[in-house]
């Protein structure tokens, strides 16, 4: 399938029944996973006894519950043991709207206030399912449909690859989650910020403002985006600097300001003479719970793995140096992306050529950032890999084994989350759909030499995907045969975090690699020529 | 080659569609579920558990050995846990079934499935033996993903997919047989021996009961129950249904101008105006209706047949039978619409068939969609 060069015109050389089933195809999946239980559903928390009821999904309605029947003011502040707002002022609004759809689709009795805490009702989990399947096509299939240039059968498979991503389908249509508008905005500001004309950098950020202000996970792309920025502000003199640093940090400053503005200015109910400075710092510490330790759970990160006894790690570091520890292994980690894109984003692109090298090396940026923050940072939730798999399907073209590879592990990575939602059926059956899409690739591609980190001549390299993939098999087989050991009952999810930490700090290597691998050969030195 | 991936990808969406909505249907075939594996042979027709339930048996047979094969089987025991009511006879009030039942049976018409899967390749392939495989995909994938196929089997709890696969594979062969450039002399009848066969094996253990004439005119009162009347439960979308809606408007027009209409006339033909209603059409006159519409479909299919001729000729006695049989359910079309997929064509020359095959899918679709929910 030739590719297609042509890229001022992207052209849509597929018939419209197609992209009808195409999308079809996506809803269905979607729609068939949220038929199993989401996140809490019954009460049921496997192990743990929490003291409110339900979980994210009876978080989700409680939001909409609060944000439509009392005033603004009063939002970060009610009743904070029983699901407290914890997420960005621009969650609350969407939850604001999404309350009132409750209200007059579904029924008062939905979100009724206090009185429909633990509310059980298939129409009601249709409607919420129906809100994260609408978000989720309009804001993240959007940005990926249109990111993506070119409509040829190459192209679309690599849209279906990424919105067929088993761990984001999983987490936001099963356990129930809305992360797919965060990492849709996200992708919307990289195409945006990409382009050659600097008005559209400003566009980006203020897409990557409204990311921000949705999740705060988003925070782990900030780095790379802020780097990238300032090297195009500096990319044309100390002139044009400043006119480009005033117009991109006021369109930044004024959002925040417009989506924070009536959090400062009104004070809950209960305090109205609250000082604005402190009303500010509440909603803050809300969303930043500096309070809570190094980790929570068995995530798959290296304080985690470090963890493990006999290191222990976390009884050795003094409490409260833990957070700057983290900060540093995190900066040091992301030092090699930040760099590059610094470095790119000085030399202005003028061409599409261009155009696509930096956003190739963009998006291998945000990863490798997204995975350093991931691997070192404070307060991880395994829920934060999917920021390091949004980016990177997006690139399954450069690199179709990585990208495969690292779709199964994030997925993998997951299953202890799952398994606590009752998820396992779901996900076998994504991930083997998911697989028999990869099947399906390779028969289409045939004999073609695919370039992959993979096919290289090294044994180790090359040796790397098949083992992991019999490791991540021989844990699920080994966790449905033999049982844990009295003494350490936690074995198999030290065993998924460690196993996971390894692979995942692996992808962190193979996106340095990626990044500056690409100046000497590649892609890049074929556009290049095309371009002139 | 893409079979397998393919084959995958929809059994994991069957598979994920596991907690969905189920019919009655469903509590139906638990029951016969039961029914075989509970009480002996000779009581499967009679029985409907000392009258507490509605779901007795009535599919030929053929489909109640099947379902004796799923309850009775080893597998069976292992995978149900033990003390599970799933498989016993439970009165209609008090058959919620479990979790693990629903699997199970869920399961069962997943697998069934297979049988569709390979019935459908070997008519694809049978219909068209000397084109490469491309020309035939279209079809064959149309029919295994069928969305009807979909909802019957895998929600409202049918198996269809089963019986057609069965139909398809039966097509198969005699398409197969065709292809064969010599039919020799007494070929006709080892054909009619075989169907002869088939037809009365499984009516063998009915027929060695101690009543035989009985057994046998209760399965046939099961299988065709004609006192339930012309309109059941479902309205197929056949010549009746529009005879309905004309008694439907007749009455309601008299209705309206008969009090108008009445002094002008004389007292007779007043009252003969006043209990005007389209009659009832009775059994005999459907099968009637049936058998001249279908002359034309034997009279093409008694001559030289080529493959094609033959499922055109299926396609139209199933269309006739559909739109003029007593007590027509709306899944019927699938019989139909199953034969007509075989015949599309990705090419201009099969254009006739392309265009009838929509037709005929979108209004059986929507047809169907009835059965998709109900509120309990």
């Amino acid at each position: 399938m030739p590719n297609n060069n042509d890229a001022a015109t992207a052209t849509t050389s597929c018939s419209w029944n197609f992209l009808i089933f195409f999308w079809s195809f996506i809803c269905i999946l979607r729609i068939a996973i949220g038929f199993q239980p989401h996140s809490g559903q019954d009460n049921y928390h496997g192990s743990e006894d929490k003291g409110a009821y339900g979980g994210d999904f009876e978080a989700q309605r409680h939001w909409m519950e609060l944000t439509i029947h009392l005033p603004i003011g009063d939002w970060y502040w009610y009743d904070l043991e029983y699901w407290g707002l914890d997420y960005p002022p621009l969650t609350a609004y969407v939850s604001w709207m999404c309350g009132w759809a409750s209200h007059y689709i579904v029924g008062e009795e939905s979100v009724a206030f206090e009185s429909s805490r633990g509310i059980e009702d298939p129409n009601h989990k249709a409607f919420m399912r129906g809100t994260v399947l609408l978000l989720d096509l309009c804001i993240y299939g959007s940005a990926v449909w249109y990111a993506t240039e070119g409509r040829d059968r190459k192209s679309l498979w690599s849209i279906m690859i990424a919105l067929c991503q088993p761990a984001i389908m999983l987490i936001d249509h099963g356990h129930f989650q809305y992360n797919s508008v965060a990492l849709g905005l996200s992708i919307a500001s990289f195409s945006f910020i990409v382009q050659s004309d600097f008005a559209s950098c400003v566009w980006g950020g203020f897409f990557f403002t409204l990311a921000l202000n949705f999740k705060q996970m988003t925070l782990y792309y900030a780095p790379v985006v802020f780097f990238y920025l300032l090297g195009r502000c500096s990319s044309q003199g100390p002139l044009s600097f400043i006119k480009r640093i005033t117009s991109l940090g006021s369109a930044v400053l004024f959002t925040f300001y417009v989506l924070w503005e009536p959090f400062v200015k009104y004070s809950p109910s209960d305090q109205l003479t609250l000082p604005p400075i402190q009303r500010l710092e509440h909603v803050i510490r809300r969303i930043f719970p500096f309070q809570r330790g190094l980790f929570e759970g068995k995530v798959s990160n290296l304080w985690c793995a470090l963890n493990v006894s006999p290191l222990n790690i976390r009884n050795r570091i003094p409490t409260d140096k833990q957070p700057w520890l983290a900060l540093l292994l995190t900066l040091l980690l992301g030092l090699p992306s930040c760099w590059k894109v610094l470095q790119i984003g000085l030399k202005e692109s003028r061409s599409i050529a261009t155009v696509k090298r930096h956003w190739i090396l963009l998006l291998w940026a945000t990863t490798s950032c997204a995975l350093s923050f991931f691997l070192a940072s404070f307060q991880v939730h395994e829920k934060s890999i999917l920021l390091a798999l949004a980016p990177c399907t997006l690139l399954f073209w450069q690199d179709p084994l990585f990208i495969e590879w690292f779709s199964f592990v994030c997925v993998w990575s997951l299953y202890p989350l799952l398994q606590v939602d009752r998820l396992q059926v779901a996900y076998w059956c994504i991930t083997t759909i998911f697989a028999s899409m990869v099947w399906f690739r390779r028969i289409g591609m045939g004999q073609t030499k695919i370039m992959s980190i993979f096919s290289g001549k090294s044994f180790l390299l090359r040796a790397i995907p098949n083992l992991s993939f019999v490791g991540m098999i021989g844990l699920h087989v080994a966790q449905a045969l033999i049982p844990p050991p009295p003494r350490l009952p936690d074995l198999y999810e030290v065993l998924w975090s460690v196993a996971g930490c390894g692979m995942f700090s692996f992808a962190w290597l193979v996106t340095i690699i990626k990044l500056y691998s690409s100046t000497s050969s590649g892609p890049s030195a074929r556009f290049k020529d095309k371009a002139d | 080659k893409i079979l397998p991936p393919l084959f995958l990808i929809s059994t994991c969406i069957k598979i994920l569609l596991i907690p969905t909505y189920r019919s009655t249907d469903f509590d139906v075939h638990r029951n016969w579920l039961a029914i075989t594996r509970n009480t002996p042979i000779s009581e499967w027709y009679w029985n409907d558990v000392n009258g507490t339930t509605v779901h007795t048996l009535d599919y030929p047979p053929a489909f109640a050995f099947f379902e004796s094969f799923l309850s009775n089987n080893f597998i069976t025991e292992i995978v149900l846990p033990q003390g599970d009511k799933c498989l016993d006879l439970l009165p209609d009030f008090d058959n919620t079934p479990s979790q693990s039942c629903v699997v199970f049976q869920r399961s069962t018409v997943i697998f069934s499935d297979i049988i569709l899967w390979i019935g459908a390749y070997f008519a694809c392939r049978s219909l068209h033996p000397r084109r490469p495989l491309q020309f035939v995909v279209t079809s064959f994938l149309l029919i295994v993903f069928n969305p009807a196929l979909l909802w019957l089997d895998h929600i409202h709890f049918q198996y269809n997919g089963m019986i057609l696969g069965v139909l398809l594979a039966s097509l198969g062969c005699l398409m197969m047989g065709n292809n064969v450039a010599i039919v020799p002399e007494n070929g006709n009848h080892t054909l009619a021996l075989v169907t002869g066969t088939t037809l009365v094996l499984p009516w063998i253990p009915f027929i060695m009961c101690e009543d035989p004439k009985s057994q046998i005119l209760q399965i046939l009162k099961r299988l065709f129950p004609f006192q339930r009347g012309l309109v059941h439960d479902y309205w197929a979308g056949n010549i009746w249904a529009l005879y309905t809606f004309a008694n439907r408007v007749l009455i309601f027009a008299v209705g309206r101008l008969g009090p108008k209409v009445r002094p002008m006339l004389s007292e007779e033909v007043s009252d003969i105006l006043d209990g005007m209603y389209l009659p009832e059409p009775s059994p005999l006159i459907c099968a009637v209706l049936l058998f001249l519409s279908i002359i034309p479909g034997l009279q093409m299919a008694s001559s030289r047949l080529t493959n094609k001729k033959l499922i055109e000729a299926v396609v139209y006695v199933s269309l006739c039978s559909f739109m003029l049989a007593y007590h027509v359910h709306e899944k019927a079309i699938l019989t139909t619409m199953i034969p007509l997929t075989l015949l599309v064509e990705p090419n201009p020359r099969g254009e006739y068939y392309n265009l009838l095959f929509w037709n005929i899918t979108l209004w059986g679709l929507l047809g169907l969609f009835p059965l998709l929910y109900r509120t309990r």
